[in-house]
């Protein structure tokens, strides 16, 4: 026990004794540690947790399948054989229906759309949510009629009805209706597939509904029985739905349900690729880290291998030796660790607080993401092996070594220290083309990302407000009124002082609203299902595209003229012109669109625009008259001189002034909702900046030690140089060369095996090719910059050798 | 090479003194020395009377704290660094006690080092240093490295490497000091050697026997010269 604390005190003054060592040892296991940890724990979390349910392995989603076509859609596509087969299958316990749901809340304040869904009775119970206040659905309140009741999240009960204890039993209004608060349930309960929800109410279906063999609007989860397989499922499904196509041929045919992980459904949605190659990174850096501990380990062993031989001369025992160096390693790895953890934590929050709020919710363990300890302790004990193999090594070696011949040595070279001399070499070279590996993959996704965000969006963002809204089906049930309501908000938002000019639109880019229409020339026969053409579709008023600054292409744009009384007509975008009529104009053809099959004049041709991501990616577009084809959901965009965010207020008096109880979903400058949408892409740019400079500085404090290390060892020879007449410059040239070489034979290699590696983020890279000549020829030159940097200091040193002084003492 | 009486080195109250944690040591009080061309001069007395001092300041590693110093005319402590740096490659050649070969540079690689700085070319490298390297009799031994070589053949290369560029003056600091008795009497015959044909050398020694070789000897006390004999007077 004293031998320990005597050890513990030596070691203490050995650390302090030697700051600069520590002082890198320390902050290199910090952001080593600490980056690998932050990273795993929301890999842990995202990916290998289990999902915040009791027994979450038996929980399954059902997908729809056709087993001619070979499709498979994540919802149902047939309500009355899903309930067949709820009726008769023995596999599940429990089978549940959802649809998520923007819901329209009035009355106790301002109205307000709230996420949502709508759900089977039995949802919160297959999930095993407990309501902190009141209860879950009963078993028949999802029969049409009797659901007049909802339940509240703990975040909308806290913040609109200010957290009030008797809330149980009152009435709120839900898109014009009054329902009944049944209960409360905690925050901490997330269904990620429904988003950030905060109201529930159940999802009662009608009679009609219920009998719809062609349609279905929900999805659909079940809880398998215990022992259950998803196989067993799937082969009871297929049984159960090869009677149900032989009884209902004309819309069964072909159709199947399959199960799948609830599980693997929500991890397939977090961004796996870009998270596993986050890990990848770190991992990397974490070798860096560990190949730059390991050497700084190695140069001290061999500093003191005289220290070691001396003490063995005085009668330590090897034991003794090896000890009192764990214990020093010990010291140095129990700093590193404790600094790498509060990295780690502080990691941890920094990335939560970048991921945006629209993505939180669709976040298993969102909110849940703590530091997580198994991988600190994997890292550190990594580090630590890493430490111990090249801290210890050498000093058993010198243990080993005649003491007489190493205090003889000094500061000749012993074969055992050139031996280490090379191997130190070895290690910063490896660390070198990591780093470089590293670097690469980096500035391949960082510049991809630039050249995203930099590529023109089709529309000019800046100065743009954006108003969304849904009206009510309850209140506007009629095509007139949802006209008048667009028309009117229009001419108000017109007369706005500072709009200069506005448009309406059933969806806008990057908005909450999109729809999608299947699409052909008008007068073909109709296509093979699996050449069918899909669009995207848009209602927009005549202003709209000169608001946006949508450049018109071909022909002419939609203008006062395309209203009630005309034919309909429409206008495409490039991608559609150039698929459907490549080598013809457009301009005057017909075209037919969905499921009525409506028939359009195709009046102009406008430029392609991002409508979901920034980045290009080519989509049918199309568009027409808002008059002709009003729509329920409504984006309203108002650009401005300046500043546009001052508007806001005035925006939404403007449709409140027709509407006071239109709940308004937001009102955000368009930058910002590409802002939003863009944030994953932005949080996983931030990373890799921060993984690359941090390999890059890695590596150089890597070159940094060694050359140091070199040039401390040299200084007697270095002397003798002199001595003889070699030019500080002369010596300076010499040091800085032979770092030059190391870093050089690293980065050769590091550049060959990124050549391998990059070609595994081709589906990451956007206009930008996995061997992108620029980033492969940038990387080196700056790590060879960076390199010379770090050798300067120590070749400076070298320089300032005082042959007198370095000639005496030997 | 035979000289003239041409004043080689000229010092006048030279003076050195150390400053170290309040500590003054004066390692040289009033030194006057006069070395002429080809002249073989010894540097004698106790450890740490101040000689290898005297030699530092004598071959532009040091600078004295006071007085004059002339090297062929020229005062010393005027030169900037890189005019000493210059001087030191080209006109003085260093034998060292421990010899101060470079463990990582062949024979052949160590004698080329003066040359190498001043920037001669390849091929006049390879014919001096083969030449110096057949003066001490060590040019069979090109390729091997110091620690394949005795002590007196580390030495002998040391002073190949003093004499490889046709330096003014080689100062020896006990060059046999690490050598037993017949490697230390075959350097010694080196020096003399060269000194027959017309070097000048200026060697630090407390071995009597050695001091004996030279022509004068300064016998330095406590940083003073205290005592020159001649060696007409000592052998007679
Ligand atoms: N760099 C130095 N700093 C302080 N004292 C020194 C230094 N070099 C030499 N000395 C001191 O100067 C004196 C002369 O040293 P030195 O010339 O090495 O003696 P010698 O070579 O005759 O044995 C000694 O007392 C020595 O301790
Ligand atoms: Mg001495």
């Amino acid at each position: 026990m004293q031998t320990l604390w005597q050890d513990l005190r030596y070691g203490v003054r050995m650390l302090a004794k030697n700051p600069a060592f520590t002082a890198v040892a320390v902050l290199t296991l910090a952001l080593g540690i600490g980056a690998n940890t932050a990273i795993f724990s929301y890999l842990d979390a995202w990916l290998i947790k289990p999902l915040p349910y009791p027994n979450s392995n038996r929980l399954v989603i059902f997908e729809s399948h056709d087993k001619k076509k070979g499709w498979t859609r994540e919802y149902l596509t047939s309500t009355a054989s899903f309930l067949d087969f709820q009726k008769q299958n023995n596999s599940f316990e429990q089978t549940v229906g959802w649809r998520g749901t923007n819901f329209n809340l009035t009355g106790d304040g301002p109205p307000a759309l709230v996420e949502g869904g709508e759900v089977s009775w039995n949802f919160f119970d297959t999930l095993g949510a407990n309501p902190i206040l009141g209860r879950t659905f009963a078993p028949d309140e999802d029969r049409p009629g009797r659901g007049r009741v909802a339940i509240l999240g703990e975040g909308l009960w806290r913040g609109r009805y200010a957290g009030e204890p008797n809330i149980i039993g009152r009435n709120i209004t839900i898109g014009g209706e009054a329902y009944t608060v049944i209960g409360v349930v905690p925050g901490t309960f997330q269904f990620p597939l429904m988003g950030i929800a905060n109201l529930w109410t159940p999802l009662a279906l009608t009679d009609k509904e219920r009998a719809d063999r062609s349609n279905s609007t929900f999805s659909a989860f079940g809880r398998l029985k215990a022992g259950v397989t998803a196989e067993q499922a799937e082969a009871e499904s297929a049984a159960i739905f090869g009677q149900l196509e032989t009884q209902f041929p004309q819309t069964n045919e072909n159709l199947t349900l399959l199960v799948d992980s609830m599980t693997w459904t929500v991890r397939r949605k977090e961004g796996v690729p870009e998270l596993l190659t986050c890990f990848v990174i770190v991992g990397l850096v974490l070798l860096i880290a560990c190949a730059n501990v390991a050497n700084l380990m190695l140069a001290r062993a061999m500093g003191r291998m005289k220290e070691f031989a001396v003490r063995g001369a005085l009668g330590a025992t090897k034991r003794r030796l090896a000890r009192q160096l764990l214990t020093e390693s010990l010291l140095l790895f129990f700093f590193g660790g404790v600094a790498g953890t509060f990295f780690g934590l502080w990691g941890v929050r920094l990335i939560e607080s970048w991921i945006p709020g629209h993505i939180r919710g669709y976040l298993v363990n969102y909110g849940h993401v703590d530091l997580d300890f198994a991988t600190l302790a994997f890292t550190l004990g990594i580090a630590l092996l890493c430490g111990l193999v090249f801290g210890l090594a050498p000093a058993f070696e010198s243990a080993r070594l005649d003491v007489n011949h190493t205090l003889k040595e000094a500061s000749s070279q012993a074969s055992g220290s050139r031996r280490s001399a090379r191997l130190r070499q070895i290690l910063v070279s490896a660390e070198i083309a990591l780093a470089v590996v590293v670097l690469i993959a980096t500035t391949l996704l960082v510049k991809s990302f630039i050249i995203s965000v930099h590529s023109s969006p089709g529309y000019n963002p800046a100065n743009l407000m954006v108003a969304q809204l849904a009206l009510p089906k309850t209140k506007y049930n009629q095509d007139a009124q949802l006209r008048n309501f667009s028309e009117e908000v229009l001419m108000r938002m017109q007369a706005l002082p500072g709009a200069v000019s506005v448009g309406a639109a059933s969806n806008v880019p990057f908005g909450g609203f999109g729809q999608w229409v299947e699409l052909q020339a008008a007068g073909k026969p109709s296509p093979r299902p699996d050449e069918r053409l899909y669009a995207h579709f848009t209602a927009a008023s005549p202003q709209y595209f000169s608001a946006m600054q949508i450049k018109l292409v071909k022909g002419r744009l939609l203008n006062s003229g395309d209203g009630l009384g005309s034919s309909p007509s429409a206008m495409i975008n490039q991608t559609i012109a150039q698929q459907m009529w490549p080598n013809e104009d457009p301009v005057g053809r017909q075209i037919q669109f969905g499921e009525q099959h409506t028939v359009c004049t195709i009046v102009g041709v406008v430029n392609d625009v991002k409508m979901h991501e920034l980045r290009p990616r080519l989509e049918r577009q199309l568009y027409v008259p808002l008059t002709q084809f009003p729509s329920a959901t409504l984006g309203f965009v108002v650009r401005t001189a300046g500043d546009s965010t001052a508007m806001a207020t005035a925006i939404r008096d403007a449709i409140w002034t027709v509407d006071r109880d239109q709940p308004i979903s937001s009102v955000e400058p368009l930058e910002t909702l590409i802002a939003v949408v863009d944030a994953g892409n932005r949080v996983v740019t931030k990373l890799m900046v921060f993984f690359g400079a941090l390999a890059m500085f890695l590596g150089a404090i890597g070159i940094y030690g060694v050359m140091a290390h070199v040039v401390s060892q040299r200084i007697h020879e270095i002397g003798i140089r002199m001595a003889l007449g070699a030019s500080p410059a002369q010596v300076m040239r010499m040091v800085i060369s032979q770092g030059l070489k190391l870093a050089s034979i690293g980065i050769a290699v590091g550049v060959l095996c990124a050549l391998a590696a990059s070609r595994g983020l081709e589906t990451m890279l956007y206009q930008v090719a996995p061997s992108d000549p620029a980033t492969f020829l940038g990387v080196p030159v700056l790590f060879a910059a960076v390199a010379l940097a770090a050798c300067y200091i120590p070749a400076q040193r070298g320089m300032r050798v005082d042959p007198l002084v370095a000639l005496r003492y030997e | 090479m035979v000289e003239t009486n041409g004043t080689l080195i000229k010092m006048e109250g030279v003076k050195k003194v150390f400053y170290t944690d309040e500590v003054e040591t004066h390692a040289l009080e009033e030194i006057h020395l006069e070395i002429k061309r080809g002249q073989y001069i010894s540097i004698a007395g106790p450890s740490g009377c101040g000689k290898s001092t005297l030699l530092s300041i004598l071959g532009l590693l040091d600078s004295p704290t006071d007085g004059n110093y002339w090297l062929n005319g020229q005062p010393v402590a005027k030169l900037t660094i890189s005019e000493r740096t210059r001087i030191r490659n080209r006109e003085i050649g260093f034998i060292f006690q421990a010899f101060n070969l470079i463990g990582d540079l062949t024979v052949y690689e160590n004698v080329e080092l003066p040359l190498t700085y001043r920037g001669t070319s390849a091929a006049e490298r390879k014919q001096k240093v083969q030449q110096a390297l057949e003066r001490v009799g060590m040019a069979h031994r090109l390729r091997h490295y110091p620690s394949q070589l005795s002590g007196g053949q580390q030495q002998r290369v040391a002073v190949a490497r003093a004499l490889v560029g046709d330096p003014l003056i080689l100062m020896a600091d006990e060059p046999t000091g690490n050598l037993d008795s017949k490697n230390g009497e075959a350097v010694m015959e080196l020096l003399r050697d060269l000194h027959r044909n017309g070097a000048t050398i200026c060697m630090v020694t407390h071995d009597q026997r050695y001091a004996n070789f030279a022509e004068r000897t300064i016998h330095l006390f406590d940083g003073r010269i205290v005592e020159e004999t001649r060696e007409a007077e000592v052998g007679a």
